[in-house]
């Protein structure tokens, strides 16, 4: 048999074919790259005309343990020959991941290699407090504002919180992994310079940073 | 990258094995067709958008437009052409073709009129045959540049004849030859003149303001139309003041990649500038985490220095309570350049913002239900600058929460269902599943909502949950489902848990991270569960499975279901005709759908319930499942919900939510809707600690 693998220009077709008669043709389409909580899903397909059932294997050589672990790929397998290779990666799989496809019908077998890259990514994380504009500080009643920040993050169980080019006096305390209190407690000449304050919030998480704008804005003392 | 894939697909399939074509066709493609291709004028990197029905992902198959017909050149003869396209899937119903060098030399160059047909051309991965849809007319035309015409400039809905002005009230420009973004480049206008404020006096060029060549964005008034367009009259042409602006106006075209612009000849401009005006807000009640929108005219916001701000004063009368509760406190609402009928502005219930905290001593958003009856002044703040508009009378309901729930069914769901014969039934199973889930959170404040992963997210609501509908179990434990959102949320804190995907923070407490329901793993209840691990189950409880799935399995040896077969009798409202005889078909696809549909209905709403906190929602240490052996209940344990219960087979009939927690649910989420009268089990939950 002879076994060809080839990555095509972006490494994204792969193909198997035997020439003997007692061999199985594989092929699959793999992405050159996937990412961290975002499902692959490799459609193989195998000439398997012949009356006998057809199985498929898979195994990874430099990572065996992604057989039997938690969280591993699903194989399933249709009719006709073909199956579809799933799997959501986590943080610790990033990097290259060579995968071997066996199947076999019969006396025939096939055998297919494939290789792709599993990068960080994960999905942006997302401000779910505050959820709205902005709020308003009534100096009246009270020197400072104070948000609550709450991140949900998919990719990382912990975030950095901040604020980009704050005015003085305007600050982010982290208080656990996923959030924060803003607080702004504007000063004498700030509140009579300026009623608009526009925040810039930035979470970052893992290679995401995202931005949420909130503006304060003051009442001041009639 | 999508581009590449569709190449590669390409390649696989002419690599691929020649083995004969597998006999049946994939049903997921039998919806297949082309309706329409948009713009007909193009330009190179314009994008050419095909939108059809039951488009394949990469994952299924490569599409293609096919192209057959008459391609001319200025001055030369017609000549016939039938050239293949790749095209980038964007949706089941859209996909686009990139006006790229290769597209311009099959159709013949950049100056070319085609006449013919299109069709989209699939090759599918799954049956390894080629689909065609029916094909459509179409007519496009290839143009090197465009060069803008500006015949008209105009204001728009009730502003239209005035001549009167609010901040980013929207005007209208009517011409030619405008450029719809993305790859093709923008247009945009460029406004000059003098602002009078009101109270000055003449002339404007001594005491007003001038403006020169300010930059504006233009977008196209629908997606593909060259002839008319729009753009707000900014605040940052003169300001927010109410007066009087004098000039013109006149569009230019920006094509990516080049300096080259082509202008417009300019028209005139004459309007006054008027305070912003609230005349009302929608919906009049709303709860937690729902968008209001403030209608009215003026909002601005987005840009540094801006922001639109709404005052109420009046009173705010709690539910249920004598006390009234004076009420002074300004919001900040986000402007949203809608079209037509905005801008508006658009506030969300927050529990963080001054309204949120200045209902916190009466339990919040959460609990402080009741109407505020009073004022709204909306003002503007630009820089320096602030507006105010007349008092409007208003009344709001704060309403108690309202859960909204969004069940995505993502493609891997739709994999799956091959396994059981049921692809082409996707959308019987799924109006299945949403009907077990609206019948056991009746009475709850809960809406249920169907997606996909292609659908828009709602609008409405800030703050929704998210269950995702799949194939497989990703952690790899033969799971039906599971809710990886972390810890327990009592009292539903969190309106916006999603069971499904990765999660982070469950799994770096040493859970499980994946979460949803896993339909595949249904399969587990079968005889022979083929690619899945098999879920012990009472005796007859396999066979009853396979009675009903058999006969539609293809690896067994059944017949897929058809579409038509699905519209050939009304979904089942009860399965005990199931399941059906041998030699009835119509009933035993009717079976299929309404098992497969309560199977994961059932398992999604057990999910669900832990997302809300069940079970033992007053215990933070008692069990997630419901004590004790007492059958029929939601949340209990997996062991104790056999396959017959969640498939509703059994003549006891649906699982229900036991008494407390079905309490729990109505303290956290009451509805409006009365409880059905039905006698709950008791849930023997375990007493706090």
């Amino acid at each position: 048999m002879c076994v060809r693998a080839w990555f095509i220009a972006f490494g994204l077709v792969a193909a198997a074919c035997g020439s003997e008669s007692g061999s199985l043709k594989l092929s699959a389409v793999v992405p050159k790259s996937v990412t961290v909580a975002h499902e692959v899903v490799i459609p193989l397909l195998a000439d398997s005309s012949g009356p006998e059932p057809l199985t498929w294997q898979w195994q990874s050589p430099d990572r065996p343990e992604l057989a039997t672990r938690l969280s591993r790929p699903t194989l399933s397998v249709y009719s006709g020959g073909r199956a579809l290779w799933r799997f959501t990666p986590l943080a610790s799989d990033v990097g290259p991941l060579p995968i071997e496809f066996s199947a076999q019908s019969g006396e025939r077998t096939g055998s297919l290699s494939l290789r792709f890259v599993i990068e960080p990514g994960g999905d942006p994380p997302l401000f779910r407090e505050p959820v709205g504009e902005g709020t308003t500080l009534d100096l009246r009643a009270m020197a400072c504002a104070a948000v609550s920040v709450v991140v949900e993050s998919s990719s990382s169980p912990q975030v950095e919180l901040s604020l980009i080019d704050p005015p003085p006096n305007a600050e982010i305390v982290q208080t656990d992994a996923l959030g924060g209190k803003l607080v702004f407690c504007p000063s004498l000449s700030q509140a009579a310079a300026e009623t608009i304050y526009p925040l810039l919030i930035q979470v970052v998480s893992g290679p995401h940073v995202v931005h949420k704008s909130y503006v304060i804005v003051l009442r001041r003392p009639a | 990258m999508k581009r590449r894939m569709m190449w590669l697909l390409l390649l696989l399939w002419a690599c691929a094995p020649s083995a004969e074509p597998l006999s049946e066709p994939d049903p997921g493609l039998s919806d297949l067709a082309i309706r329409e291709v948009y713009p007909t004028t193009l330009l190179p990197a314009s994008l050419l958008v095909i939108r059809g029905k039951s488009l394949p992902s990469p994952s299924e198959g490569a599409m293609s437009l096919a192209l057959s017909g008459t391609s001319k050149t200025p001055g030369g003869l017609p000549r016939n052409i039938e050239v293949r396209l790749r095209a980038e899937y964007l949706s089941h119903t859209e996909a686009q073709v990139r006006v790229d060098t290769d597209f311009l030399q099959q159709l013949g160059g950049n100056s070319v009129e085609f006449d013919g047909h299109a069709k989209i051309v699939v090759a599918s991965v799954i049956d390894r045959q080629e689909h065609l849809t029916e094909p459509v007319s179409v007519k496009l035309r290839i143009v090197p540049s465009l060069t803008p015409r500006l015949d008209l400039v105009e204001l728009q809905g009730p502003q239209r004849m005035t001549g009167k002005i609010h901040p980013n009230d929207w005007l209208t420009v009517r011409g030619d030859g405008f450029l719809l973004g993305e790859g093709e480049g923008d247009t945009v206008a460029l406004v000059s003149g003098c602002f009078l404020p009101e109270g000055a006096s003449e002339p404007c060029a001594l005491n007003g303001r001038a403006v020169r060549e300010l930059e504006l964005p233009v977008r196209p008034l629908s997606r593909f139309d060259r002839t008319s367009a729009m753009l707000p009259y900014s605040p940052g042409i003169h300001g927010v003041m109410p007066g009087k602006f004098s000039g013109s106006i006149r569009l230019r075209n920006q094509p990516p990649g080049t300096t080259m612009r082509t202008l417009s000849s300019s028209r005139s401009l004459a309007v006054e500038q008027v305070r912003p005006e609230l005349t009302g807000i929608s919906p009049s009640a709303a709860s937690l985490g729902q968008y209001v929108e403030m209608q009215g005219a003026g909002f601005i916001g987005g840009q540094p220095g801006q922001a639109t701000l709404v005052r109420l004063q009046g009173q705010f009368s709690l539910e249920g309570s004598p006390v009234n509760i004076p009420v002074d406190t300004e919001i900040v609402v986000q402007w949203l350049s809608r079209f037509p009928n905005g801008p508006v502005g658009r506030y969300v219930l927050d529990e963080t913002d001054a309204l949120g905290q200045a209902l916190e001593p009466r339990g919040g958003l959460r609990e402080a239900a009741g109407v505020f009856v009073g004022t709204g002044t909306m003002t503007l703040r630009y820089g320096r600058e602030s507006i105010a508009s007349k008092p409007t009378p208003l009344r709001i309901a704060l309403l108690r929460p309202k859960q909204v729930v969004v069940v995505r069914f993502l493609s891997s769901y739709q994999d799956s269902l091959r396994l059981f014969g049921l692809r082409a039934v996707d959308n019987a199973v799924r109006a299945r599943v949403l009907e077990v889930a609206r019948r056991d959170y009746a009475g709850i404040n809960i809406e249920f909502r169907e997606g996909s992963e292609d659908s828009a997210l709602p609008t409405d609501f800030a703050h929704y949950a998210q269950v995702d509908i799949g194939g497989p179990d990703p952690n790899g434990l033969g799971y039906l489902g599971y809710d990886n959102t972390p810890g327990r949320d009592m009292q539903n804190r969190r309106l916006y848990d999603r069971i499904g995907g990765v999660n982070a923070v469950t799994q770096n407490d040493g859970s499980p991270g994946y979460g949803g329901v896993f339909a595949e793993q249904l399969l587990g209840f079968s005889n022979h569960p083929g690619p899945v691990a098999a879920i012990k189950s009472a005796p007859g409880e396999a066979e009853l499975f396979d009675r009903i799935f058999d006969p539609l399995r293809p690896d067994v040896g059944g017949n897929p279901a058809t579409v038509r077969e699905a519209t050939l009798l009304p979904a089942l409202s009860s399965g005990s005709i199931c399941p059906a005889s041998s030699d009835d078909r119509p009933h035993q696809v009717q079976c299929a759908i309404f098992v497969l549909g309560s199977l994961i209905g059932t398992t999604m709403t057990h999910e669900l319930g832990h997302s809300l906190g069940l079970a033992n929602p007053s215990n933070p240490s008692g069990s997630y499942h419901n004590q004790g052996n007492l059958r029929g209940r939601i949340m209990n344990p997996g062991s104790l919900r056999s396959f017959s219960e969640r498939a509703e087979l059994s003549p006891s009939g649906p699982a229900l939510f036991c008494d407390t927690d079905y309490q729990y649910l109505r303290r956290i989420l009451p509805g409006s809707q009365l409880p059905p009268s039905i006698e709950r089990q008791p849930c023997l939950d375990t007493p706090t600690m």
